[in-house]
């Protein structure tokens, strides 16, 4: 049996979590809504009701889960070749210096750079479907060795001194205080930065017209000026962005038993 | 051990001049002085988290170290956090966690043992650090104001606990504080430094600490405080 406080938390957190995002996204579908109406040009802003029926029919069309998997795919592979990669160089980073301030330095230039200027250099060296993996690659890297630097050095030194007084090997303070008391960090950093590299892996399949992709769907739905098919995929595209970003956050609530 | 002509220097500011001690073997020594004036900076020297000039000289091998703070990992349960120091001791799983089962048990957080320490109280959480102190079997304990912070009946419990940890292997054990009180309460050994790390006052107290009397004590106690202004 819940007692009252425990049913009152329960439906506060209810309303917080799940009506307040609703609300925000009525918000958004009724300003369209009276915009499209307003507007009344179906082929250039169709209504809400419109595209979502046109989203329901995606799943039916050949090839569509093809192009969202290899969309999907494409995402989570840059993202693993980013994490691993930005989370070593990271570590090596606080340890050296001197390497600190190189890595500094590449990923400030990787960070300034236009996302679209990266995708179409990319494009001139390798086939598309590469490309848009190293594109995401380049975008995602930089974020999370930043995120990952500034957390390795917020580790705390107390835990580290603590660990060498009690003679704790390295691997084990590696293991512990380098990566598990981090790792709430870590899933945050990567809910967000995972939903983007899905962002730049489509703006990339879009822009070199990457066949059965997420991207290159819209790519078609934009040549043949179909404005439904074209924002129900785009709708496609958020779906999907929520669904790794909660995905992610399944992972950190199993992961991170720990926090209260 | 003795600590000889120390001297730490944060920047051009040295925190520690010359600083001389000898610290008395299997007995508590308590350093007592006002914030700042290198007590915490001279127990990470004994350490070795913290570069110096001058010379420690310790027969102990085994330190231990109770934080102001708990420091705990916060991943791992109170039962793991104790278990990780024992592992490089007792290479038989068994035999380290009969340790850990049996230190929570002397200091009541048995109950507690698959807990994390985020659901712990600040005491019951500092329990747990002095328990891994001294399932570790520290031959020199070093105390970092382990009881600042905690109300006056919790406090009161913990000191109980460590003493009552202590008086199993009587480790040689630094503490260090700013609660006159805490040092009359805990020491053996007694030594006031001012606020630029010179030791102004030192005094031995020969009584068994759980038999010290207050008022026995009431013209030591007054000597640390005019030490201390």
């Amino acid at each position: 049996m819940k007692s009252k406080k425990e049913k009152r938390e329960w439906i506060a957190g209810a309303v917080k979590n799940v009506l307040y995002p609703l609300l925000a996204l009525a918000v958004i579908i009724g300003m369209w809504a009276i915009l499209a109406a307003v507007k009344n040009k179906p082929l250039l802003l169709p209504m809400p009701s419109d595209v979502f029926e046109r989203f329901f029919l995606l799943f039916g069309e050949q090839n569509f889960w093809t192009s969202v998997f290899s969309s999907l795919g494409r995402t989570c592979l840059a993202f693993a070749l980013s994490f691993i990669p930005a989370y070593s160089l990271a570590l090596a980073a606080i340890k050296v210096q001197a390497l600190s301030k190189i890595f500094d330095t590449v990923v400030a230039v990787l960070r300034a750079a236009p996302t679209v200027a990266v995708i179409l250099i990319a494009y001139a060296f390798m086939q598309a479907r590469t490309m848009t993996v190293v594109v995401g690659v380049l975008i995602a890297l930089p974020i999370l060795y930043s995120a990952f630097s500034s957390a390795l050095r917020g580790v705390d030194k107390n835990l580290l001194s603590m660990a060498r007084t009690y003679q704790v090997s390295r691997s084990r303070i590696l293991f512990h205080a380098y990566f598990c008391s981090i790792l709430p960090f870590m899933f945050d950093i990567s809910r967000s930065t995972i939903s983007l590299t899905l962002k730049v892996v489509i703006a990339a399949e879009i822009l070199t017209l990457v066949s059965k992709s997420v991207g290159g769907a819209i790519q078609v739905a934009n040549a043949t000026f179909e404005m439904s098919y074209l924002l129900a995929w785009t709708t496609m595209a958020i779906v999907l962005s929520f669904a790794l970003e909660i995905i992610v956050a399944g992972m950190k609530k199993f992961f991170v038993r720990w926090e209260k | 051990m003795i600590v000889k002509d120390l001297t730490v220097r944060y920047g051009e500011k040295p925190v520690l001049l010359d600083f001389s001690i000898e610290i008395e073997e299997r007995k508590i020594t308590c350093i007592l002085g006002p914030s700042g004036c290198g007590k915490t900076t001279l127990l990470n020297c004994i350490v070795g988290t913290v570069p110096y000039e001058g010379r420690i000289e310790r027969k102990e091998n085994r330190i231990g170290y109770v934080y102001q703070d708990p420091t705990l990992f916060p991943h791992l349960t109170v039962g793991k956090n104790i278990e990780l120091v024992l592992k490089k001791r007792y290479r038989d799983k068994k035999e380290r966690w009969d340790k850990v089962d049996r230190i929570l048990k002397d200091v009541g957080l048995f109950a507690e043992k698959n807990a994390y320490p985020d659901t712990l109280s600040g005491g019951m959480a500092q329990r747990v650090s002095l328990a891994r102190a001294f399932a570790y079997e520290s031959d020199l304990l070093l105390l970092d104001e382990p009881f600042k912070g905690l109300d006056i009946s919790l406090k009161k419990r913990l000191i109980d606990v460590f003493y009552d940890l202590y008086s199993k292997t009587e480790p040689t054990t630094v503490f260090v504080t700013h609660d006159v009180e805490e040092a009359i309460q805990l020491a053996d050994t007694i030594i006031v430094l001012d606020g630029t790390g010179k030791i102004v006052y030192r005094v031995s107290l020969d009584d068994a600490i759980h038999s010290r009397d207050p008022i026995k004590y009431a013209p030591i106690r007054a000597a640390v405080y005019d030490s201390i202004r």
